[in-house]
């Protein structure tokens, strides 16, 4: 139908995801795997090169990623990936702009991608089709899990590790949407029955029996299982007093897993530290993480961030997720998810996304082995409150069994009460066995009961005058998956990436989530109360022009001296990119080909600031070693000071023999910079040393194009970098004596 | 405490268990929902709507994914109301 390859071609990294091409063709698509896929940890010390410090919880490197911001220049460009899995959870609404931000988010050290459901998605009992947008989550469906596995495809390839898919098998349709993940190529799932009873009201003798076949489904797809336990964190009044239960929550899933038949390692706890500064959080949390780790050794660890005690300050998140992450380090975990630190105020924001991926990867690179440094106190309060905890959940346990059973406990409303167990609030979530939605559904299964398919779980039995008939199963061919396209003719991807190029007709606007969406924010302090300030920043938002303002954050500095507001608005215009002049952006060259360079021959610079000009500040800053100029990289400085007359300079220059001449101008009045700059090639011609220096200006007002205009060889202008500078000098150096100097960095900034 | 759970699903069976049976065998999503829905009306889902779908191919000739689809329009559940004997045989409200 269309002229497209059959598959779309490899990313390139300078190249946007090709939407259209991930969607052309998909119903040939099929997953390269199934199941879950770890990172591999490397032996402890191994190192990255060219750091010389080894790491005790690593994995491989990625081939491509944006390293930590300090890396650049302070340590190589390493970017260390710790050996725990790290999840980005992305569900805007519609999935193809989630695709862009899985990219970005496996560039940062994500390979766990968790995609939330659309609202109402676990009431319906059964799938849905198609690509309709969602709210608040995205609609799972073939379509949207087959384009996603597809791009994830392209990413994990340019990335060079492999990316895990996941999503949610709950609610009413559990082991279709099992019999889908496995088909589609999805490698993890939540799937915890308490879950669905809990939070979902779906009948719990539904709840159990779809679970069971939906969990044999799963483990023989090889997929990752998570539980359910930590949303009773988010739902419980004062978090931390539900920890008993959260033993007791963990043991019911695991239990009937394995009853089931899937192998423990395949079964993750997923697990919050319940709270948050400013109480005392490490000594509430980290006795329930390791009660936790103690009773349920075997199976897998999936550390959640906190998501309770999150408001609308990012700052406070990440600080709070921080301390989550020492828990991590000072016991265990297999699977690390983030949750993005706007989550308090929006539905996650693409930067702010990548920003809770950092925030790991950051954390569990600095507390890299700090399980070799300090140890968990086996006495006193840490152990004495991890034994309170498992205590009070066997009680927990018992009075279930007393009461009759998993069912009868939770008419009676045990769970989820804000009473630290035994003591009992009153105000747990009650759920009746013949209730909620689809009760009446669960149908006993007759004598001659066949299911005649493959990870199939309970009674079934083949019938006499079939045995021995072959059955066609998508689970063992998978040329047999059916393909169903959009439903909807109105509400689909393609629809909507129509109204996106239209919204943004090729022009460049700032996006939060959507193409074209337009949002961006504006942060500021006023002083003024808080009152005033809210409504003035809305006014200035208005009044700059800026479309649907709201303020989505402020602080209090002081009741009377000001607040810190955040405004969030549309911006009324794009930009087009081809009207725009770009800077040419001086390439530098890696510091330590810099080094090898200077130290393989001495390179000396004579300089200083000419003219009646007193201003030191810019060439020092080139100059010095304090602050990354030129001596950092062992090139000599000989530094003449300020109101130097260019004949000084040049004489200086002859008598150290040097290599190059930097003269700085930073008064402009008169045109004096140009007419110093040209005063020095004049003079180095005159004194016919032109071609022994390399001629160098720089000032606030120089450019590279002024400079050689004026006769030099270059020019730097403001905000120009001591490495630029170096680089500059090495490359020019070796290109007199017909040499390349090769290996680039990036472009200067 | 989970035994009396798990032994009500090994004896059990719910729309969306049967209409993942049907999707093993290859059945696109809309035309399971319908079968199931047909095997609830007429009091057959105990018996494996998998199996009703077998039922209904081997008397019509017809492959699994074709038989669904003819029972998802509507056609064939005589012959598979037939086979299971009368109607409701095993089949009761559902739950505990």
């Amino acid at each position: 139908m269309e002229s497209r390859p059959a598959a779309p071609p490899a990313l390139t990294p300078d190249s946007p995801l090709d939407l259209g091409a991930i969607l052309a063709g998909l119903e040939t698509y099929r997953p390269r795997r199934r199941g879950w896929v770890w990172r591999h940890r490397l032996p402890p010390g191994t190192r990255v090169p060219p750091a010389p410090f080894g790491y005790e919880q690593l994995s491989p490197s990625t081939a491509r990623s944006v390293p930590l911001p300090a890396a650049e220049r302070h340590f190589w460009s390493i970017d260390p990936q710790p050996e725990v899995t790290i999840t980005s959870e992305i569900a805007s609404g519609r999935f193809e702009d989630d695709l862009r931000r899985m990219r970005m988010a496996a560039w940062h050290g994500a390979d766990h991608i968790m995609v939330i459901r659309t609202a109402g998605q676990s009431h319906y009992d059964g799938l849905i089709e198609g690509t309709p947008e969602g709210v608040g989550g995205v609609p799972i469906t073939r379509k949207q899990l087959r384009a996603t596995r597809r791009a994830l495809d392209l990413i994990e390839e340019e990335v060079g590790r492999p990316i895990n898919l996941h999503s949610y098998v709950s609610g009413l349709a559990g082991p279709e949407m099992a019999v889908l993940f496995v088909e589609e190529g999805v490698g993890g799932a939540h799937q915890d029955p308490q879950y669905n009873v809990l939070y979902r009201n779906v009948n719990m003798v539904r709840s159990f029996v779809d679970a069971a076949e939906a969990k044999t489904v799963m483990k023989d797809g090889g997929l990752l299982q998570i539980d359910g336990a930590h949303n009773a964190n988010a739902t419980a009044r004062e978090a931390w007093k539900i920890t008993p239960e959260l033993l007791v929550q963990h043991a019911i899933n695991c239990a009937f897993s394995e009853a089931v038949g899937y192998p423990r390692h395949l079964v993750c706890l997923s697990t919050v530290p319940p709270t948050a500064p400013p109480a005392p959080a490490l000594r509430l949390d980290l006795p329930y993480a390791v009660a936790l780790r103690e009773l349920f050794a075997g199976y897998g660890l999936r550390a959640q961030m906190n998501t309770r005690h999150i408001e609308s300050d990012p700052r406070e998140a990440t600080v709070t997720h921080v301390l989550n992450l020492l828990v991590t380090r000072l016991t265990s975990a297999h699977v690390q998810s983030t949750i993005t630190p706007d989550e308090g105020r929006n539905v996650p924001w693409h930067h702010m996304s990548v920003a809770a991926v950092e925030t790991a990867k950051q954390a569990l690179a600095g507390l890299d082995g700090i399980g070799g440094l300090v140890a968990l106190r086996r006495d006193g309060e840490l152990a004495c409150r991890a034994r309170e905890i498992k205590e009070r959940a066997v009680l927990f346990l018992q009075e279930i069994l007393d009461l009759g059973g998993y069912f009868r406990a939770v008419e009676e409303g045990l769970f989820v009460d804000s009473g630290f167990y035994p003591e009992r609030a009153g105000d747990g979530i009650v759920r009746r066995a013949e209730g909620g939605v689809g009760a009446g559904t669960v149908v006993p299964r007759a004598l001659d009961y066949w299911a005649p398919v493959c990870s199939h779980f309970g009674q079934s039995s083949v019938p006499p005058d079939f045995a021995g008939v072959k059955v066609p199963c998508t689970l063992c061919d998978p040329g047999l998956v059916p393909w169903v396209d959009e439903l909807d003719p109105e509400d689909n991807v393609h629809r909507r990436l129509e109204e996106a190029s239209a919204r943004t007709g090729g022009l460049l606007r700032p996006e939060v989530q959507w193409a074209g969406d337009g949002v961006f924010t504006l942060t500021f302090f006023l002083p003024a109360r808080r009152e005033v300030a809210l409504a003035a920043a809305v006014e200035i938002a208005r009044r700059l022009g800026l479309l649907e303002p709201e303020v989505v954050h402020s602080r209090v500095l002081h009741p009377a001296e000001g607040t810190l507001v955040e405004v969030k608005a549309v911006l009324p215009f794009g930009v087009d990119p081809a009207s725009l002049t770009l800077p040419k952006g001086e390439q530098v060259l890696p510091e330590e080909v810099v080094r090898r360079e200077v130290a393989a021959e001495p390179l000396t610079v004579v300089a200083a600031t000419v003219g009646e000009d007193e201003h030191s500040v810019g060439l020092r800053e080139i100059l010095d070693i304090k602050h990354g100029g030129l001596e950092k990289y062992g090139i000599r400085c000989h530094y003449l000071g300020t109101s130097v007359p260019v004949e000084k300079v040049l004489d200086a220059a002859i008598e150290a023999d040097a290599d190059a001449v930097l003269i700085s101008t930073i008064i402009t009045h008169a045109d004096v910079h140009r007419r110093q700059m040209a005063k020095l090639a004049g003079l180095a011609r005159e004194k016919g040393v032109r071609d022994r220096f390399l001629l160098v200006g720089g000032g606030t007002q120089v450019t590279d194009q002024m400079a050689r205009e004026a006769g030099l060889d270059a020019g730097f202008g403001r905000g120009a970098k001591g490495l630029e500078v170096a680089s500059y000098l090495v490359r020019a150096r070796a290109a007199r004596r017909g040499r390349r100097v090769e290996g680039t960095a990036g472009h200067a900034s | 405490m989970v035994r009396p759970l798990v032994e009500l699903a090994r004896t059990h069976t719910t729309p969306s268990i049967e209409r993942s049976v049907l999707a093993r065998l290859g059945v696109p999503s809309p035309q399971a929902r319908a079968v199931v829905e047909g095997c609830l009306a007429r009091g057959l889902l105990g018996h494996g709507a998998g199996h009703a779908v077998l039922r209904a191919a081997r008397l019509a000739g017809l492959d699994p994914r074709q038989a669904a689809a003819e029972l998802a329009a509507g056609r064939l559940w005589e012959t598979v109301e037939r086979v299971f004997g009368h109607q409701g045989e095993g089949v009761g409200p559902g739950g505990e």
